[in-house]
């Protein structure tokens, strides 16, 4: 439309912001290859039309509006707070399961969702609106996003102020399932003081994860078909909230410091006193320990020199002559639950809980049992949960391998009185 | 600078042959005011209202040898909306956020950018009630208001139009806080 030399319309307008291929402060059409953009998410792309169009702005105001939101931040000594909707505050279905108590009917895109807000939701933003601002990351659609962004506003005190932001708005999350601090917070130190809450840690990549408060997947909907009745008792809202306090009071005990790092000390007390050694399938092996790493532990390969002996149950059954004979030392052994509750709770569990009773391992010489201390699962429970098939869900691969774990975990918490709840320690 | 006229236009389809007998007129027109009105015609700008579509501006048929269908060309007449270039419309706010807002004007939407503000509101956005708010606190823009605009640019491909607006001119900005429903 315009033949103008772009050279020269840079030096009159800088074109900070483009929309569609626009310039928002000149009306150009500007073309790529002069000035260097980022893309904006944030609740940038239109109001429900069709086809989205995106925006982009310039590196230059790009830092402005970091600067700003930093600003706006630091004088209300708060801290950006950037939340995953599926499996992290909610689960939603599409097919109408049984009906169930507290879910809520939404129509987006002409379909009817089931969504049901995970419990401590409003314990969650009650305490966490005056320290966060929240922003909604998903990879739902934008109108998806909307709606349960509304249903989260009138069903609590959380206020998302428009930052939304879904894969109609972030081109990278549609192709490859990634999400990427940066498109939230683009420009220099934009995600400094940004944390995040997600159920999935693989779409999350490099220094990103050192942002990532991990929780563990709701998925009320497939437990629910599996165990009759029910009982919601996921608790783990209540945990992040007290971590997430932890971290903030962290940051801003600290004067110059990022989130990271404030995560980081946080997390570096997990097992900062375990010596820990993982009998896993190799693949799981370079992830586990990233992560005992990551949460202060000490990683051995021999079992004799650990504290904890990590036992993945899928492990015990195939190659368990893998499984060497107890350690000389007085490690005790654990499941793998006990790794990742701790984590999701962002809090060390009481390893007794999840002891792994010597004679479901494999292989492992009956006559050097170690003295019982409460066992967790007994035979009769193990039988029945072992048959739990869980329905896969491609949205959430990764948490399916540990799904089943979970639903053990589940039914062993029904009948459990002193259950894992907000006043453990 | 005409932001709504009228025009004659041509329309094609393919009809399938359940459709033939004497209501196969009827059909047709409900079919094209259906298909055409609120698309985009890309450069010729939006179909607001189709105006006049007579029997007689329906050509005959012609049967499709390896399908059966039939090729049909029918002529009508349509109210357009075509956005230019510094035209002045009256937009209703549809979503604001830091970066600036978003306008409905019918089928067009039309984004407004902070740097196209005054600079008394350019600082102005406040997330936590979604408005940008001058400094005297005498002009909010939020979700319903009536803004009245100037189109910066416009740019068209076979879908849609793109346009960007600007507030930042006399006359222009906050005419109504719009309805509240
Ligand atoms: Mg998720
Ligand atoms: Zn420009």
């Amino acid at each position: 439309m315009h033949d103008d030399d772009d050279a020269d319309d840079e030096k009159v307008c800088g074109h900070p912001t483009v929309y569609g291929g626009l310039c928002v402060a000149c009306g150009r059409a500007v073309k790529k290859g002069g000035i260097k953009f980022v893309p904006k998410s944030a609740a940038a792309a239109g109001p429900n039309k069709k086809k989205n169009n995106k925006v982009e702005i310039s590196v230059a105001e790009a830092d402005r509006m970091a600067s700003l939101t930093r600003e706006r931040l630091d004088e209300s000594k708060r801290l950006s707070l950037v939340l995953d909707l599926d499996h992290t505050l909610v689960e939603c279905a599409i097919l109408a399961r049984a009906p169930a108590t507290e879910v809520h009917e939404l129509v987006v895109q002409g379909r009817a969702h089931q969504v049901r807000l995970r419990p401590k939701l409003g314990e969650f933003f009650d305490k966490l609106c005056g320290l966060y601002e929240p922003t909604i990351y998903t990879h739902g659609s934008r109108e998806y996003a909307i709606a349960v962004a509304k249903l989260i506003e009138a069903q609590t005190i959380a206020k998302f102020g428009g930052r939304i932001v879904s894969r109609d708005d972030a081109p990278d999350l549609s192709a490859k399932a990634e999400k990427r601090l940066d498109r939230v917070f683009p420009g220099a130190g934009g995600t400094e003081s940004s944390l995040v809450v997600d159920d999935r840690h693989d779409v999350w990549q490099g220094a990103d994860l050192d942002h990532l408060v991990l929780v563990e997947p709701y998925k009320f909907f497939e437990r629910r078909g599996l165990v009759a009745p029910y009982q919601d008792l996921d608790t783990q809202l209540a945990h992040t909230r007290r971590a997430l306090v932890e971290i903030h009071e962290a940051y801003f005990k600290n004067g110059n410091t990022t989130a990271s790092a404030a995560l980081k000390q946080v997390r570096s007390r997990v097992f900062s006193n375990d010596v820990l050694c993982f009998v896993a399938l190799p693949r799981d092996l370079a992830l586990l320990r990233r992560f005992a790493v990551a949460f202060g532990a000490t990683v051995e390969e021999d079992p004799d020199s650990a504290t904890c002996v990590v036992v993945d149950e899928r492990r015990r059954d195939r190659t368990a002559r893998c499984i060497r004979p107890p350690p000389k030392s007085s490690a005790s052994y654990v499941h793998l639950d006990w790794f990742w509750y701790s984590i999701w709770h962002l809090d060390r569990k009481d390893p007794a809980r999840f002891y792994v009773p010597p004679h479901e391992i494999i292989d492992f010489p009956v006559e050097d049992h170690p003295p019982a201390k409460r066992i967790r699962r007994d035979d009769t429970n193990h039988q029945s949960t072992t048959a739990v098939v869980v329905v896969p869900d491609d949205d959430d691969a990764w948490a399916d391998d540990v799904a089943a774990e979970i639903a053990d975990d589940v039914i062993d918490d029904d009948d459990d009185d002193d259950d894992d709840d907000d006043g453990d320690q | 600078m005409v932001f709504f006229f009228k025009t004659d236009l041509e329309y094609s389809m393919h009809l399938a042959p359940e459709y033939f007998g004497p209501r196969m007129r009827t059909y047709i027109k409900d079919e094209i005011v259906k298909s055409v009105e609120g698309k985009c015609l890309g450069r010729e700008g939006y179909v607001i209202a189709v105006m006049e579509l007579k029997n007689e501006d329906i050509d005959t048929g012609v049967v499709e040898y390896d399908s059966g269908f039939v090729s049909v060309n029918a002529r009508y007449s349509a109210i357009l909306m075509r956005p230019f270039k510094n035209e002045v419309v009256d937009a209703v706010v549809t979503q604001v956020n830091e970066i600036g807002f978003f306008t409905e004007a019918g089928p067009l939407t039309i984004f407004v950018s902070r740097h196209a503000m005054p600079p008394d509101l350019q600082e102005g956005y406040d997330p936590d009630v979604e408005s940008w708010i001058s400094e005297d606190r005498e002009v909010e823009i939020k979700q319903k208001c009536v803004v009245r605009l100037r189109l910066l640019g416009v740019t068209c491909d076979s879908q849609s139009i793109t346009a960007v607006g600007t507030i930042k001119d006399d006359y222009l900005g906050l005419i109504s806080m719009g309805f509240s429903y």
